[in-house]
């Protein structure tokens, strides 16, 4: 399984990665919304966690135009932000996140399970 | 009534002296008629008075004792005015009258007979002119006083009886040619009888036609009436006894007793009662007059055509200080204060009266006794009678006071206005200073105040005509409508941000309202306009502060925890070092509680900000304990500490109306800090409906170490604990606010958080209060499945 990081910050990146590929999947990380577009298209990934905060275009932009392109917008969007917002919540659920998750409340492992959860897998890490 | 206007030019004293030459005058003529009266009886007394009874002789005696004593009552009554007078003379001749024809009656030989009736004929003569007499007082005439009326009609009289007493004209008095009838003895009438019938009659008819005019003209109604009783009392004897006494005698037709007494004495009753049970003469416009000249507080001034004083009242001597005598026969313009001269004064005073009756000066200054002047007002009234002018009536109302207080008022009034202007400058140099636009609109929209911020408020110049033309610079409120809607409902609006271009605007409107009696009505707005683009920009920036704050601290954190924790589970082979692993577990919860405070904070702020949006839904309080202490249980547990809830207690409890996640989160934070602060014992978690039924208190008991009164007096503030000082921390960590963040997320749900009692060493009791749902909220509760994301706590409904 192939799961995308859209993320600015290089040590949460590198951390959700090694969390990620000690859970077994497939990482291919972006740094902003608009190489997250473009990498959606060519990695064709299985999942996508999606920061809000970046610089280029951010999080929630970055949504919509997933969820507009017919190819992209199967693929579960997972927010992944450092804000508690609620409104934030709203409208990213409206635009079609699949999940919200706030950073600090979250540990690596705690969103390994929610992937899991959205894409329906059971975890099959690819061996 | 030492002062009367009856002759206009008399003045106090020469009205005194006229008086008596008339009280003389009558006093003559009485006596007069006394010694004709007592020449009489000595000079033709019979040899032969006997008597014999005679029943009709009883209808006289009553009239001779009724009239008596009403004479007597009437003159005893206080008031002597000439009406009073002319009515009691009226009552003796009637007795007289009455007392001779008694004596007629009881006569038993023609002799005693001739002697007693000229007596009764003399009376009968005077008895109508005193009744004349006494209509002309009542009616007030003027000329019942006069010296010539009363010795004319006296004299005319004693010519009659005169005649009477020396021929055969009127009455035969021989006893060869008396008549008998069943009343007495008649004397036998002669040719020229109804002369004297007829000036009887002619009186009597003067005095009912004096009456009848004088009741139509007068205005006082008790007077009206009092006269028309007078004339109806008259009337009656003057038909009855016409007939009777005149008629029939001088057509020697005896078929009737003369009845004029007896009617005479009925009327004369009627009256006297009227006189003594109706103070019929209190009323008598001569009296008033009279009363009122003295008593009132004007100066009545009577001057004859050449200007010189004839009549002055009390008043004139209370003004001016001055007696009649000082007063009488100087010329008017000798007690003015005015540098007039006598032409000029009848130029000022006078000349207007020969178009008009009456004329008022504003203000003539008299000189006073006391070497000083007063201001009055004059009206001057000419006095006309009977084609002549009998002079001028002045009415003097002192108005220095009046001056005084006048000029007083006006002090008052330039003083009020200079304090007013004052007062004005500085409210208007308040609203100028103000950094508000402030303005005053009329219901049509046109301003009718503003101050010097309003336009350039709006980006205009000058001043601002009409809200229409504020209304253009603006493009997302309607300004005018918002005016209308405040003016029709009289309730104020406040446009919390309005764009002008780049600016921000706070605009209120608010009802500027008049009140009249009960009720008031709005006659136009006020705006206050503030420009709120600074502001704006600090709000932002802060809450730009706020979202980079979370940020910025909450990822590396997040980064911390989140790699210490993979340390601690992918790198177990490593961590063989227990130090090393130890260290490990304590970044990780370091970073944890950090991430808490940060947390904390930002809840504490956004709640103080009113940031914070509650999503309400109905809790049934089993579930809602159940979840908190699921949550808690391990730390209750570690301490090994008792916790005690009554299950079914709170399954009975009705479901209370919150925003879930919060609710938790203060039940959370009780409990946690019930099992920091315990160390042996336990905690009870006790529920109940209070007593109005409409919340739920959730009580959390423990047997910790309990607070110092001053203590309790701090908690539920910010950044306030339970302990002694800043540097003896608890034991336990904690920012201290957790309870400031509870009471206020408790307040915003129209709830609250108590500490209920706490004894130092014992323990604490906190509780929470709930609002109960109530019906309508639980058919409002979404019906949709709501997702509760366990990572967030956040509820969507979807």
């Amino acid at each position: 399984m192939k799961v995308l990081i859209v993320e600015d910050n290089p040590s949460v990146q590198r951390m959700y990665g090694k969390a990620l590929e000690f859970a077994g999947f497939t990482v291919v990380v972006a740094n902003d919304g608009n190489v997250a577009l473009e990498m959606a298209q060519r990695e064709k990934p299985d999942v996508i966690l999606m920061d809000v905060m970046m610089p280029v275009m951010n999080g929630l932009d970055a949504l919509k135009l997933l969820k507009a392109d017919d190819q992209a917008k199967t693929i579960p969007v997972i927010m992944l932000s450092a804000f508690e917002d609620d409104n934030l919540v709203i409208e990213a659920m409206s635009i079609g996140a699949s999940r919200y998750l706030v950073k600090s409340n979250n540990e690596p492992k705690q969103i390994i399970d929610v992937i899991k959860e959205v894409t329906g897998s059971a975890a099959e890490p690819a061996a | 009534m030492n002062a009367s206007l009856r002759y206009g030019t008399s003045m106090k004293r020469s009205d005194k002296v006229s008086r008596y030459i008339y009280y003389i005058v009558i006093g003559i003529g009485v006596l007069f008629m006394l010694v004709m009266m007592a020449w009489y009886v000595t000079s033709n007394r019979p040899a032969s008075t006997n008597l014999h009874f005679n029943v009709f002789a009883l209808l006289s005696a009553a009239s001779f004792i009724s009239n008596l004593v009403a004479f007597i009552l009437i003159s005893r009554i206080k008031a002597r005015t000439d009406v009073l007078l002319w009515f009691s003379v009226f009552l003796l001749s009637l007795s007289g009258w009455a007392g001779a024809e008694m004596m007629l009656r009881l006569s038993a030989t023609p002799a005693g007979a001739v002697f007693w009736a000229p007596l009764s004929t003399i009376s009968s003569v005077i008895m109508p002119i005193s009744l004349f007499m006494f209509a002309l007082a009542y009616t007030d005439t003027k000329r019942s006083l006069s010296p010539f009326i009363f010795p004319i009609l006296i004299g005319t009289s004693s010519l009659f009886l005169f005649v009477d007493a020396r021929t055969k004209l009127f009455s035969l008095y021989d006893p060869a040619l008396l008549k008998s009838s069943p009343w007495g003895y008649v004397i036998e009438t002669g040719p020229a009888y109804f002369l004297l019938s007829l000036w009887l009659i002619v009186l009597s008819l003067a005095t009912l036609i004096l009456l009848v005019r004088y009741g139509r003209h007068t205005i006082e109604s008790t007077v009206r009436r009092q006269t028309k009783l007078f004339v109806i009392a008259i009337a009656i004897p003057l038909i009855g006894g016409g007939i009777t006494d005149g008629i029939l005698p001088s057509l020697n037709i005896v078929i009737l007793p003369p009845m004029s007494v007896m009617l005479l004495t009925i009327m004369g009753v009627v009256i006297s009662y009227g006189i003594r049970n109706h103070h019929f003469f209190s009323f008598t416009p001569g009296l008033i007059a009279s009363e009122v000249l003295s008593t009132m507080n004007e100066a009545v001034i009577g001057i004859t055509p050449d200007l010189v004083l004839s009549y002055a009242n009390a008043g004139t001597e209370r003004l001016l200080g001055l007696t009649a005598k000082n007063l009488a026969s100087s010329n008017l313009v000798d007690l003015l204060a005015e540098d007039w001269t006598l032409s000029l004064m009848k130029q000022k005073m006078f000349d207007a009266l020969a178009e008009q009756d009456f004329y008022t000066l504003d203000s003539v200054k008299f000189k006073t006794s006391f070497g000083k002047s007063v201001t009055t007002k004059v009206s001057i009234t000419k006095v006309v009678g009977e084609g002549q002018p009998y002079g001028y009536l002045l009415v003097l109302a002192d108005i220095t006071a009046m001056s005084q207080t006048k000029e007083l008022v006006e002090q008052e009034v330039v003083e009020r206005t200079r304090q007013l202007h004052e007062e004005q400058a500085k409210l208007w140099a308040s609203i100028d200073s103000l950094n508000l636009g402030f303005a005053l609109a009329d219901s049509n929209g046109s301003l009718v105040i503003q101050n010097k911020v309003l336009a350039p408020v709006f980006g205009l110049t000058g001043q601002v005509a009409s809200l229409q033309q504020l209304q253009k610079q603006l493009t997302d409120v309607d300004l005018t409508n918002s005016s209308k809607y405040v003016r029709d409902n009289g309730r104020s609006i406040t446009v919390k941000e309005a764009g002008l271009g780049a600016k921000s605007l706070r605009i209120f409107i608010g009802p500027v309202g008049v009140n009249e009696e009960s009720t008031s009505h709005v006659i136009g707005t006020v705006l206050l306009v503030e420009d709120i683009t600074e502001v704006k920009v600090m709000e932002r920036s802060k809450d730009e502060f706020f979202s980079i704050a979370s940020h910025e601290l909450r990822t590396p954190l997040t980064t911390i925890k989140g790699n210490s924790s993979m340390i601690l589970e992918y790198y177990k082979e490593i961590l063989k070092d227990e130090d090393l692993k130890q260290m490990i577990r304590d970044m990780h919860s370091s970073s944890v509680r950090l991430i808490e405070i940060v947390d904390d904070f930002l809840d504490m702020t956004r709640l103080e900000q009113g940031k914070v949006s509650f999503v309400y839904e109905p809790i049934p309080v089993a579930h809602l304990v159940d979840e908190v202490v699921k949550e808690t249980k391990a730390s209750l547990d570690d301490k090994k500490l008792n916790l005690k809830i009554d299950k079914n207690q709170l399954e009975n409890l009705p479901p209370v109306w919150a925003d879930i996640k919060r609710l938790k989160l203060v039940l959370h934070h009780l409990i946690s800090n019930a099992t920091n602060y315990t160390e042996k014992g336990g905690i009870v978690i006790d529920a109940q409906l209070v007593p109005k039924k409409d919340f739920v208190k959730i009580i959390v008991t423990d047997t910790g170490r309990g607070m110092k009164p001053e203590a309790q007096q701090l908690l539920f503030r910010k950044f306030q604990q339970a302990g002694d000082s800043l540097l003896t921390r608890d034991t336990t960590r904690g920012t201290g606010i957790g309870l400031y963040i509870s009471r206020m997320v408790m307040e915003n749900m129209s709830g609250k958080i108590v500490l209920e009692k706490s004894a130092l060493g014992k323990g604490s009791a906190f509780s929470l209060t709930v609002p109960v749902a109530t019906a309508n909220q639980l058919k409002m509760a979404p019906k949709s499945t709501a997702v509760i994301d366990s990572s967030t706590g956040l509820t969507i409904a979807t």
